[in-house]
């Protein structure tokens, strides 16, 4: 009688027609992004692999302002880089860069050389790969995010967020990325590609075992960035939340990012809002799985009574 | 996301997700917010699925951390001008003593359990891997649940 009682009341339930519309709208609308807060600067599509240009252009105050706005608390942590290309008119020039192993940050400026203002509705896209290491190292496209405009100059700054490296794939990166053409059009019109060093930070990374919901874990990267999971075959685990107990007590509860495959593995990030020392992290929460962190080993896992 | 895309996993899922996190809410309006952003979520994670089965399991996972999410989240808080709040409808009351009552009387996390149990007819191993809890967390909260809600065990429910 409850089951039937209970399944005939929710079979009235339904959601409105144009909410469904709506909804569908949103999900189309998606990855374009708008300039939505100061303080996360957006790096626009590099230049043809192995050309650089040199430009006297400096950041200025203002755009230096916008840019440690956008890297908050990790500002210490960013790394300035060089490197800069020009297509169509148009210069991209990478700044500064936030390398963590799986989790990367990159920050650029970009601008017209006439001088004339830059587009606010472009929407860019990139790829991160490294010049060194092995093959299978993966490749993650993201999509860049207006941080600031600094109407004197008619700079843009930029932040492409990049996850999913399964290895180390050193310092020595090269950024591609285009504006991509509006909807309904293919052709391309502006792409670059610059290449340049960013130090990586300390990572810790600890080889778990054990499986969630039948996910084999393979391995936890953890950085000042966030967490990087990465998991065995094709299911994924960006929909447990993560908690990070820490060895002052605090249970840090991070926001999902993103991720990305590597042959039959997959990789998920979690990031912090705030800086935190990978060795001051004693244990991780996947929902109410807790895996105790001992050094560079993962101690005997077990569930926790409620979720953190 | 291709539009004709959004519109076949629209078509497709969200009333299952609506639903979930309309018994964990008893709100519409909080219902409407879950479900869109759990599928925003799945456009932002673009996670690879092997079947339809897959993708509404974590569909209903992402739903039910999001529910819990709502109260803590900004989004949850709205604020409208006050000549505008005149206008608004006033919430449905749920249906005295009726089935909705009922269950917006067990605490949060007994209502998702029950939807999935009751509505979705998954198992207690199935809602466990949904939720991400041990099984043995989704025996007791069923348990707990169906005794508040009075479950004749004579009707011949399988008792966990």
């Amino acid at each position: 009688m409850l089951k039937q009682d209970y399944q005939a009341w929710m079979d009235q339930v339904e959601p409105g027609q144009d909410f469904q519309a709506r909804l569908t709208e949103a999900m189309a609308a998606q990855p374009v992004r708008r300039p939505r807060r100061i303080g996360r600067t957006m790096l626009a599509a590099a230049a043809v692999c192995g050309v650089l240009m040199v430009s006297a252009f400096a950041l200025s105050p203002t755009l230096r302002q916008m840019l440690e706005s956008a890297l908050g608390g990790y500002t210490e942590y960013a790394r300035p880089v060089e490197g800069a290309d020009v297509s169509n008119g148009m210069e991209l020039r990478v700044v500064s860069a936030l390398n963590s192993g799986s989790i990367f940050k990159v920050y650029a400026e970009l601008r017209n050389l006439d001088g004339e203002p830059v587009c606010d509705t472009l929407r860019v896209s990139g790829i991160l790969t490294p010049l060194e290491g092995g093959e299978d190292t993966g490749s993650i496209t993201s999509s860049a995010e207006w941080v600031g405009y600094e109407k004197e100059s008619e700079t843009a700054l930029l932040e492409f967020t990049v996850w999913g490296f399964s290895t180390p794939i050193g310092d020595q990166l090269e950024l591609s990325a285009i504006v991509l053409p509006p909807l309904g059009e293919l052709e391309i019109t502006d792409q670059w590609k610059i290449a340049f060093t960013a130090e990586e930070l300390p990572v810790r990374r600890i080889p778990l075992n054990g499986e969630i919901s039948g996910t084999p874990l393979l391995q936890a990267e953890l950085s000042a960035l966030g967490v990087t999971i990465q998991t065995d075959g094709w299911n994924t685990i960006d929909a447990f939340p993560l908690t990070v107990f820490c060895k002052d007590g605090r249970r840090l509860s991070l926001t999902h990012g993103g991720g990305g495959s590597v042959g039959d593995t997959r990789l998920t990030c979690w990031e912090y809002d705030e800086p935190v020392e990978p060795e001051k992290v004693t244990g991780l929460a996947l929902g109410q799985w807790y895996i105790p962190l001992e050094g560079e080993k993962a101690g005997q896992s077990y569930w926790l009574e409620e979720q953190p | 996301m291709e539009r004709e895309e959004a519109a076949r996993l629209v078509e497709q899922y969200s009333t299952a997700v609506y639903r979930l996190a309309y018994a964990r809410t008893g709100n519409r309006e909080d219902a409407e917010d879950i479900t869109q952003e759990t599928f925003l979520r799945l456009v932002r994670s673009a996670p690879t699925f092997r079947d339809g089965e897959h993708c509404k399991a974590w569909l209903l996972r992402v739903a039910a951390n999001c529910a819990g999410d709502l109260h803590r989240s900004p989004w949850r808080r709205r604020l409208v001008p006050l000549e505008q709040a005149g206008e608004m409808a006033a919430p449905e009351p749920p249906e005295e003593q009726g089935m909705e009552s009922r269950l917006l009387a067990l605490p949060e996390d007994y209502r998702v359990v029950v939807h999935l149990y009751y509505y979705e007819e998954l198992s207690t191993a199935e809602i466990a891997k949904v939720l991400g809890k041990r099984e043995g967390t989704i025996r007791t909260r069923l348990s707990r649940a169906r005794a508040m809600l009075r479950e004749d065990l004579q009707e011949g429910e399988t008792p966990c």
